[in-house]
């Protein structure tokens, strides 16, 4: 299935490409995504997140097939198997930055996703809910991280083993919660929908995984309290 | 029509609504289902399954799943699959050709959900856990999803088919001439979505092997409890007295659970393996995922009309998706389709031509009026070509339906129509609608903007038909020694009533007070051999086995109060549990007293009576009941809001023949059961495949099943003519299900015709209603 996706950043298009195309910068960006290991254009991912009684969680690789400069284009090939369970996800990704001046990028995100298994039968519906909430809180983190946020070391990325990762993912990471809460919004209200998020993560970038990025997080928000209200019903 | 009121006895509980003997059971959270059995060092087993449509597999390594504390075994094909004896099912039986069934895949799996291992574990958490760990390397392969494509696919989901054609039929060839010079041909292309039966509780089983005098028990929830006891043994290869079936409540079948299926046979010989009971419960996932497929038709079909309306010939040309393992055989079971397309009308020509494809999704498996696309795509048919020939629907069908005085009436394709009057439910229904009024109030919603609709259906159905092992039920009738009486059948529990219409015959056929009457059923090990409950059979077959075990017992308990109170046993007459004299009333002697004398003097009895109070007995459809025709028409209307595309039902009348009524209230139960899952099937429910084949409603969040606030009170009507078998009684377990999707999609078409929309793909979400608005919307601006 083909899910698109845009979003705006307000810098401008090659500092936002700078980013968008150094993994271990743009990583952290990524809701719920943990880098493991960098080889070149060549990487590891994993990713464990538990929403409502569904449970995915995946490893698996990922290459950039096309870094193009001057058509400030970027291609990511991106392919995972659950670590529990015998469903993959596949995907295509492509990001087209467009500039659109001195203060603002538009990043069209197309993702060609493949995936089997649990997280497979839920459907392009919650799919793309899921994948344009999660591209939105990306396109935050990035903004957050172009405007100036310290670069984050790789080695404070290195995931902890699944279990104890998944934990902190839940209790540590509002981020995760968030986007997940966000998610679970728009299907909960037709009809309780137990969402998941794995996968439209898989398809954002192909890996993904919790970490707390931003250091402060403002009060109770709107969003909070749909993920404690989610953590509720779940 | 053979008598059900003998002479000698005086009460009658058929036909009045007794209330049922079920209700208190199951209200108060009393009944047994198969996963509240337990049993001592009970295991779980949970399916490893197919996350591929279709996919070869190169290894599995349950290493890390073994290692799992708690973990007893993983079996894979080559554990299961070898160990298979026979493998045949009743309603196909043992030598006709079968489409392939391992139990386990081997080699490759061919849907998603395609049992590929069975874990064994001490509890069903410690199951589940272990199935993820289970690896299983997959090479995916093209599969193809969309049956429709099938026939030209380069992909093959079985190699022995390389064109994915499993089979079909056809009869006569369709009369071209008479296409070509009536007055008005209608065609049309009628697509229906895959939808499926959705039990309440999943399928499931528990299964115990004894080892040493090698003997199997089994609790199951199943529709057939004899024949899957006699399937067992043919699977494993033992002596059929080696094995019981056990069923007490189940949640409903509707087709689902009749036969044995491939995770059925897996637990059946994996039990065999493992120490101590294997238990399996479906989980809803799974049951929606893999449990099977139904309804899926595509097909063209067309009338021939003169030019007063009259049909001069009908034809039906489909093809059946079958999923990668049907159960049963699907060829022949697909035939009724073709063959009952004419319906309830005088057609003088019909012609019937179909094939059934696989395609990698589950297989298809029966529900509750398998062939409902005859009904189906006939009745939308007919609405058609009313608006075409520019008469009402209600003129149209007038004009053809059978009447009671043409009967018997063979329809074009041999089916023998007897003891029915299509004609008189129609005008039933049509007088319970005040269709006068209702075309005035229609009139005038339109001039306010509104689009309200009415939709017809009308069938004929062929209820208790007497072919191969279903033309003939058991029955037991004991009175104990206080004079109480059991009645033992196959029966069950399933939620039609059985135990209340079994203890009203019994009742009856004994002159018994109904409370004094209670049954056993399901149990192989204590009831006669029975066909279980499908082909909406249960009512005539099982009246007619107490009517031959209960007459056989009558006779005797005459007898005995004939020698107890000195008189002829013609001047015996029974009622309320006690024999009377006719000519003497105050004379009398009651069923304990009799029953005492029995059990415990029977030396007292005259010489040469026998002491015995129980009887079994067969009953075996005579040549002059091989179908019980049943027959009703459905009558629904609606409004369509053409912003959202929502359809409200307002009304749903059905008006019904189903012969004499055991129990008014279990037919109407049945009647609104049916209705309701036909409801479901025109407007909400799609068991949806991705282009990939990944299932996309395998839970309720995306499988929408209606509830009581889609379902308007359903009304009514019933007219009873006497069928051929034992008290006239007929089968109402299926019609249901039958009319009501055609009925909804007519009234749908009806009150869209002014926007010159059709629904002929279903369901009619409201996408699909708002897409083909919008459609109709842009051509009529093309064409001003």
């Amino acid at each position: 299935m083909e899910l698109n996706n845009e979003f705006r950043v307000a810098v401008p298009a090659a500092k936002t490409w700078e980013v968008l195309t150094d993994v271990r910068r743009v990583a952290p960006c990524l809701p719920g995504a943990t880098l493991l290991d960098v080889d070149g254009d060549e990487f590891t991912g994993a990713v464990k997140v538990k929403v409502g009684p569904i449970t995915v969680s995946y490893k698996g690789e990922a290459a950039f097939q096309e870094k193009d400069a001057g058509t400030q284009r970027v291609v990511l090939k991106a392919s995972g198997k659950e670590t529990r369970g015998n469903g993959t996800a596949a995907a295509v990704v492509t990001a087209q930055l467009k500039d659109e001046g001195a203060d603002s990028t538009l990043v069209v995100v197309t993702t060609d996703l493949q995936i089997s298994g649990k997280a497979a039968q839920f459907g392009r519906g919650v799919l793309s809910d899921v994948a344009s909430t999660l591209i939105d809180q990306f396109a935050r983190s990035l903004e957050a991280e172009l405007l100036g946020g310290t670069s984050p070391t790789p080695g404070t990325s290195e995931t902890t083993s699944d279990t104890a990762g998944s934990e902190q993912a839940q209790q540590g990471a509002p981020i995760n919660a968030l986007a997940l809460a966000k998610v679970m919004a728009v299907p909960m209200a037709k009809r309780f929908a137990p969402a998941i998020a794995a996968v439209a993560a898989a398809g954002l970038l192909g890996f993904l995984a919790g970490r707390r990025r931003s250091k402060s997080q403002p009060g109770l928000r709107p969003e909070d309290l749909q993920a404690a209200l989610l953590r509720l019903v779940s | 029509m053979a008598s059900a009121a003998p002479a000698t006895v005086t009460t009658r509980y058929a036909g009045r609504r007794v209330e049922r003997v079920e209700d208190t059971r199951l209200l108060t959270g009393r009944g047994t289902f198969v996963d509240d059995i337990v049993r001592p060092g009970m295991l779980h087993a949970c399916f490893v399954r197919s996350p591929f449509a279709h996919a070869k597999i190169n290894g599995i390594d349950a290493t890390e799943a073994l290692a799992l504390p708690g973990v007893r075994a993983v079996f894979t094909a080559a554990d299961i699959n070898p160990e298979v004896k026979e493998a045949w099912h009743a309603v196909a039986g043992r030598d006709m050709p079968d489409t392939p069934r391992p139990p386990l895949a081997a080699g490759e799996v061919k849907f998603v959900g395609d049992p590929v291992a069975i874990v064994i574990a001490e509890s069903r958490y410690v199951a589940e856990d272990a199935v993820d760990l289970v690896e299983v390397d997959y090479e995916p392969l093209p599969a193809v999803v969309d049956f429709r494509t099938a026939l030209t696919s380069p992909v093959a989901v079985h190699d022995a088919y390389p064109d994915n054609n499993a089979g079909g039929m056809a009869g006569a060839p369709p009369d071209e001439e008479t296409f070509d010079s009536a007055a008005h041909v209608v065609k049309e292309h009628v697509y229906q979505q895959m939808y499926v039966p959705v039990p309440i509780e999943t399928r499931g089983l528990v299964v115990e092997w004894q080892a040493s005098p090698g003997e199997l028990t089994i609790w199951a929830s199943t529709q057939t409890p004899h024949e899957l006891r006699a399937f067992a043994a043919r699977l494993l290869g033992i002596p059929a007295q080696h094995v019981r079936v056990i069923m007490r409540d189940t949640g409903g079948g509707f087709g689902q659970k009749v036969v044995p299926m491939r995770e059925d046979m897996c637990i059946m010989l994996a039990a065999r393996k493992t120490s101590g009971a294997l238990k399996w419960i479906e989980d809803r996932r799974e049951n929606l995922m893999s449990a099977g497929q139904s309804r899926h038709v595509d097909g063209d079909v067309r009338m021939a009309f003169d030019s007063d309306g009259n049909i001069l010939a009908a034809d039906i040309d489909f093809v059946q998706d079958i999923g990668a393992y049907p159960t049963p055989y699907p060829v022949l079971t697909t035939a009724a389709i073709g063959m009952f397309f004419p319906g309830p009308y005088r057609v003088p020509k019909a012609s019937f031509n179909y094939k059934t494809v696989f395609s990698n999704t589950a297989g298809l498996h029966a529900y509750r009026g398998p062939w409902q696309y005859e009904t189906l795509s006939r009745e939308i048919l007919l609405d058609i070509a009313a608006r075409k020939i520019g008469i009402d629907p209600v003129e149209l069908r007038r004009r053809n339906l059978l009447r009671r005085d043409e009967m018997p009436y063979f329809n074009p394709n041999g089916m023998p129509y007897d003891h029915v009057a299509p004609a008189e439910t129609f005008e039933q229904a049509v007088k319970i609608l005040d269709h006068e009024g209702f075309r005035k109030q229609q009139a005038e919603a339109l001039a306010q903007g509104r689009y309200i609709g009415l939709g017809f259906s009308a069938y004929i159905e062929p209820t208790g038909a007497a072919t191969g092992h279903l033309a003939s039920e058991g029955a037991t009738i004991r009175m104990e020694s206080t004079g109480k009486i059991n009645v033992y059948v196959n029966g069950g529990s399933t939620g039609n009533s059985l135990e209340t219409t079994v203890i009203q015959l019994t009742a009856d056929a004994l002159g018994a007070d109904i409370d004094d009457v209670a049954t056993i059923q399901g149990d192989t090990a204590v009831t006669p051999y029975g066909a279980g409950t499908q082909g909406s059979r249960s009512a005539p077959m099982t009246a007619g086995a107490v009517n031959e075990a209960g007459t056989m017992l009558r006779n005797q308990i005459v007898a005995m109060a004939a020698a107890w109170l000195g008189v002829e046993e013609s001047e015996i007459e029974l009622g309320g549990s006690k024999a009377t004299v006719r000519s003497d009333p105050d004379k009398s002697v009651t069923f304990g007293q009799l029953a005492y004398r029995a059990y415990y003097e029977p030396q007292q009895l005259p010489p040469g009576l026998s002491a015995s109070l129980e009887a079994t007995a067969r009953y075996t459809a005579p040549p002059t009941a091989p179908i019980h025709w049943a027959n009703a028409t459905h009558a629904c209307t609606c409004e369509v809001d053409i912003e959202t595309g929502q359809v409200t039902l307002t009304r749903y009348i059905v008006s019904e023949d189903v012969g004499p009524m055991i129990n008014p209230n279990v037919v109407e139960g049945q009647i609104a059961g049916g209705t309701v899952q036909g409801i479901g099937g025109a407007l909400l429910e799609q068991l949806a495949y991705d282009d990939a084949g990944n299932p996309l409603s395998s839970t309720f969040v995306d499988y929408l099943l209606p509830t009581a606030t889609e379902v308007p009170a359903i009304e009514y009507g019933h007219v009873e003519i006497p069928g051929p078998g034992v008290g006239g009684y007929k089968g109402a377990g299926e019609g249901g299900a039958i009319g009501s999707t055609p009925a909804v999609i007519n009234a749908v078409n009806d009150a869209l015709a002014p926007l010159g929309v059709t629904i002929t793909t279903l369901p009619a979400s409201p996408a699909a209603i708002s897409a083909a608005i919008e459609a109709a919307i842009e051509t009529r601006g093309k064409d001003h």
